[in-house]
């Protein structure tokens, strides 16, 4: 047996020489390798070598391919240097070499397409936009990547209803123009809308800058059309707002992050443009008070169509980028939305004077459209102006996403700031923290270990900050593979580890080859 | 010479990999969402192309980054400012940047070795003055100010013709006639019998609007007529870097000698181009290069009920950083209204892809049209005679300077003098 893995090891240099075809060479090899490192009762059971070999997963990738072209046609993309670019999304994960991405223009052949996957076991990654900060739409090795960019209809508007009917490739900012013309609006709108699909918003349960009034996208999706793994398609949901026929199958899907089936159809709800809104702009000393702040608006029944925090990190960074000035004494920045039921400013007056209230030591309001949106440049400009403040070309800005309850805001801040200067760590924080939303921008270079075991430390502090306040370890951008850990720790801290079992028993029964987006959300 | 790997990885670097340019990229939709033929893709196949620069493997990569169509709208919704245009654009010059070889593309081969030849890249240099003859239109030889139309105009029309003659003949017999071309650059004398009269007619009255324009703006420019060189743009835009310093040389002695301080330019790829990239190639090119509508005089025209839309070009609006007098001419004359995609969203209508990939130029010129002609509008106004060849399916497409023409003050203010037949 020894003398064998020699030869499977030397085998190779041995037929350099070209004397033999390459692949036959392989094949030879892997036969060899099968035989001394797999369990031979299999072939005494009088299956074939080919089986054998298929069996172990070790099937030809070329005869794989063929016969999925025969599938798919045109529409499938083998050529390595066209499938590398699958691999990467908006995260720092970079994902492994897939097998060939389908990109298909109607779902006719996507069925068959899934059933040879189920046959082959073929792990398969579903990809929106590819705009993942936690990894879920990197491609998995010998994978194959179905983007469902052509599948980008609109197929119904129904403002009686209140209702729209999409495919999962139209991407968020294209469903808001044409829902604008009808004076509609789906309100989950995350900071990557412009390239985000219906299909991603929806697996990763996006939340954004409206989610303080409106909730995330989990409020916004009345039924979807599935396509499971097995090559049932399913329908869950309608176009109703009232719907109580058993399990609510709907919810199972909204943040699964593809793990559970492919979105082929969503029934959204859309809601009325809001006819007149008013931003304040409120500066505090520090970050806690900008928190309280939040909380005392709350308090007072007043719900913002949007609350933006930053704090002087990003003010600075924004000043330097931009050019925007701020108070030089102000550690904090607030931006609230509120929808104004009246032509009077007085909900707009109210809110400005809590503000002071709350310690504010600069406050200004508006409801001129020019001005709202001079202010908005700011904000706007956050995320941007943080980036080009790296110091390396490696360094990346790497998002933490955490929330909290809105009464827990002002501690939660102040910790999260305490702790990046604990871990040494350059953080901006801004966020949405109208819902509690606290986003921590870390500067840090992945490639290198110890700065990169800091930043591993730090986010596990935020998911502690989070599940000590009553929150959550990822509040919009979702698990993927960046949060499998603080998933983990979340259940053990609310004594919920059983959820992980539920979980891991849903995915055996819908998915039990384990084939869509394996090892993204829990391993 | 610039060092373009430099350049590449500065740009690359600081891509975070986010996707936000494809979703604005007109060839990554128009090719079926093919990720190498977006502005992510390109970036990430940069980074590949800095690390193995002198794999020949990497060549064949060089359809991602031609078929690039340089709009920039990328760079417009990029978080960490990276430009993917200008990507593809250093990329071009690493992979080509010297003396074609036997494997360019006979195309490619055929515009490099006539540009070279007859400063013309279909070698009909003459063609590209004769619209002075019919045109009721004034220049000063004495004056410092250079009207330089950089045959745009007049190429357009000659171009539209050899892509519906390639149609007629398939790829690899248009190859092969480009390859004989490129040995044997005097056999470009068949370049004009694709004269159709009807068409260059058309751009020629263009050009002639412009420049009525500009004397009714009190501006009489020097003109060099027949000749007036090509400015080298598909040598740039093809990525052959070295043809392309050398020409852009020839060209600016060309102006110095003259004594030429400012530059009028008409079409938006010469003002780019005079503006942006020839100030990297050739050491002190400080002429003050402008567009002609930064001439216009705004009091001559009538205002009217007429409502347009108007697409706006790329290299005007996305490559420069102020081109507000593109729309304050309009302004009072018509109501003037846009599509979805506009400002610094507006799309390119797919033409810098007509030559290599005209597939996906086709594609997005329709698709472009189609966003247009959705805003309701029966006339669609544009400053470019590339958009205008590209976009002009059904006729219902015009050049602003024409456009402007119809709505001056001056009672049947010609720009022509009557067709004659010579």
């Amino acid at each position: 047996m020894i003398d064998l893995l020699c030869l499977t090891e030397k085998f190779p240099s041995l037929l350099n020489s070209g004397v033999l075809p390459e692949d036959i060479v392989a094949r030879f090899l892997t036969i060899i390798k099968l035989l001394i490192q797999q369990d031979l009762t299999k072939r005494s059971s009088g299956t074939t070598w080919k089986d054998y070999i298929a069996s172990n997963n070790q099937k030809d990738v070329g005869a794989l391919i063929d016969e999925l072209k025969k599938i798919v046609g045109n529409n499938l993309i083998s050529d390595p240097r066209e499938t590398v670019l699958f691999e990467s999304d908006a995260s720092p994960f970079r994902g492994e070499p897939p097998l060939a991405a389908f990109i298909p223009d109607g779902t006719d052949d996507l069925q068959k397409t899934i059933l040879f996957c189920q046959k082959n076991k073929i792990p398969v990654v579903v990809r929106g936009g590819g705009t993942s900060l936690t990894g879920s739409s990197v491609s998995l090795s010998g994978s194959l990547v179905i983007s469902t960019l052509k599948l980008n209809r609109i197929l119904e508007i129904s403002p009686v209803d209140r209702y729209v009917v999409v495919e999962p490739g139209v991407r968020l900012n294209d469903l808001n123009e044409t829902l604008a013309e009808k004076g509609y609006f789906f309100p989950p709108d995350p900071g990557s809308s412009i390239s985000a699909t219906i299909g991603g918003i929806i697996s990763t349960n996006a939340g954004g800058l409206k989610a303080s009034l409106y909730g995330t996208t989990r409020n916004w999706i009345l039924g979807l059309e599935i396509l499971l793994p097995n090559g049932e398609t399913i329908f869950t949901g309608g176009k109703v707002l009232k719907q109580t026929a058993g399990y609510d199958l709907t919810s199972l899907f909204i943040g699964a992050e593809g793990t559970l089936g492919i979105i082929i159809k969503a029934i959204l709800k859309i809601w009325p443009i809001p006819p007149k809104t008013g931003r304040i702009v409120a500066f505090f000393r520090s970050v806690s008070e900008a928190g309280s702040a939040i909380s005392n608006l709350k308090r007072l029944g007043i719900n913002p169509l949007i609350a933006e925090f930053m704090d002087r990190t990003t003010m600075d960074a924004i000043s330097t980028e931009m050019g925007i000035t701020f108070p030089d004494q102000a550690g904090s920045m607030l931006m609230v939305d509120l929808i104004l039921n009246s032509q009077k400013r007085e909900e707009l007056h109210f809110a400005g004077n809590l503000m002071k209230d709350s310690g504010a030591i600069s406050v200004k309001s508006t409801t001129s459209k020019q001005e709202m949106e001079q202010m908005y440049l700011a904000r706007k400009g956050a995320y941007s102006s943080l980036l080009r403040l790296r110091k390396s070309p490696h360094e990346r800005v790497i998002i933490g996403d955490i929330v909290v309850p809105v009464s827990m805001l002002s501690g939660a801040l102040t910790e999260c700031e305490a702790a990046a200067r604990e871990f040494n760590l350059r953080v901006a924080l801004f966020g949405h923290v109208g819902d509690g939303n606290i986003h921590a921008n870390i500067y840090a270079d992945p490639s290198d270990p110890v700065m990169w075991e800091r930043v591993l430390k730090y986010q596990h502090r935020l998911g502690e900050i989070a599940l000590r306040s009553g929150g959550s370890v990822s509040a919009e951008h979702g698990i993927g593979i960046e949060k499998k850990d603080l998933l983990l720790e979340e259940y053990k801290y609310t004594g919920s580890l059983y959820n992980l079992e539920l979980i891991k028993g849903i995915k055996r029964i819908v998915d039990p080859n384990n084939i869509m987006n394996r090892g993204k959300v829990f391993d | 010479m610039i060092d373009y790997t430099t350049k590449l990885r500065k740009e690359v670097e600081v891509c975070i990999e986010c996707g936000f340019c494809e979703a604005v990229c007109p060839t990554f939709s128009s090719s079926g969402f093919l990720p190498s033929y977006g502005a992510r893709g390109r970036i990430i196949l940069a980074r590949d192309l800095i690390e193995k620069n002198s794999s020949p493997k990497f060549r064949e990569l060089s359809s991602s980054f031609m078929s690039c169509l340089n709009c920039f709208a990328c760079l417009h919704v990029c978080p960490a400012g990276v430009n993917a245009g200008a990507v593809s654009s250093y990329a071009r010059q690493l992979i080509n940047g010297s003396t074609p070889t036997k494997e360019t593309d006979p195309l490619i081969r055929m515009i490099l070795n006539l540009t070279e030849k007859f400063e013309n890249p279909l070698g009909i240099q003459r063609q590209m003055s004769s619209w002075v003859d019919s045109s009721d239109v004034s220049f000063s030889n004495d004056s410092s100010i250079l009207l330089y139309t950089g045959s745009m105009y007049q190429i357009t029309p000659y171009l539209e013709r050899l892509q519906r003659m390639r149609e007629i003949m398939g790829e690899s017999l248009t190859k092969f006639f480009a390859s004989l071309i490129a040995r044997f650059p005097t056999l470009s004398l068949v370049f004009k019998l694709l004269r159709d009269r009807k068409s260059v007619n058309s751009y020629e009255n263009s050009l002639a609007s412009i420049v009525k324009l500009l004397n009714s703006s009190g501006v009489v420019p020097r003109y060099l007529g027949a000749s007036e060189p090509y400015p080298g743009t598909l040598l740039h835009d093809l990525g052959y870097s070295e043809n392309f310093k050398r020409y852009a040389e020839r060209v600016t002695s060309r102006f110095k000698d003259m004594g030429i301080r400012k530059i009028i330019t008409v079409d938006p790829h010469t003002y780019d181009l005079l503006r942006n990239i020839y100030p990297d190639y050739v050491r002190d090119f400080n002429f003050e290069v402008y567009h002609y509508l930064e001439f216009i005089d705004m009091k001559q025209f009538t205002s009217s009920q007429e409502s347009i839309v108007l697409h706006e070009p790329c290299h005007l609006v996305l490559h420069s950083s102020s081109s507000d007098f593109l729309h304050d001419v309009l302004d009072g004359i018509c109501e003037t209204k846009y599509p979805r995609r506009h400002g610094s969203r507006t799309e390119c209508c797919g033409g810098p892809d007509e030559l290599l990939f005209p597939d996906l130029s086709s594609s997005i010129s329709r698709r472009r049209l189609k966003d247009l002609e959705d805003v309701g509008s029966s006339k669609i106004v544009t400053a470019c005679p590339i958009c205008e060849a590209n976009l002009n399916l059904r006729g219902n497409v015009i050049d602003l300077a024409d456009f402007l023409v119809q709505h001056h003050n001056t009672p049947r203010f010609s720009t022509r003098r009557p067709f004659q037949r010579k």
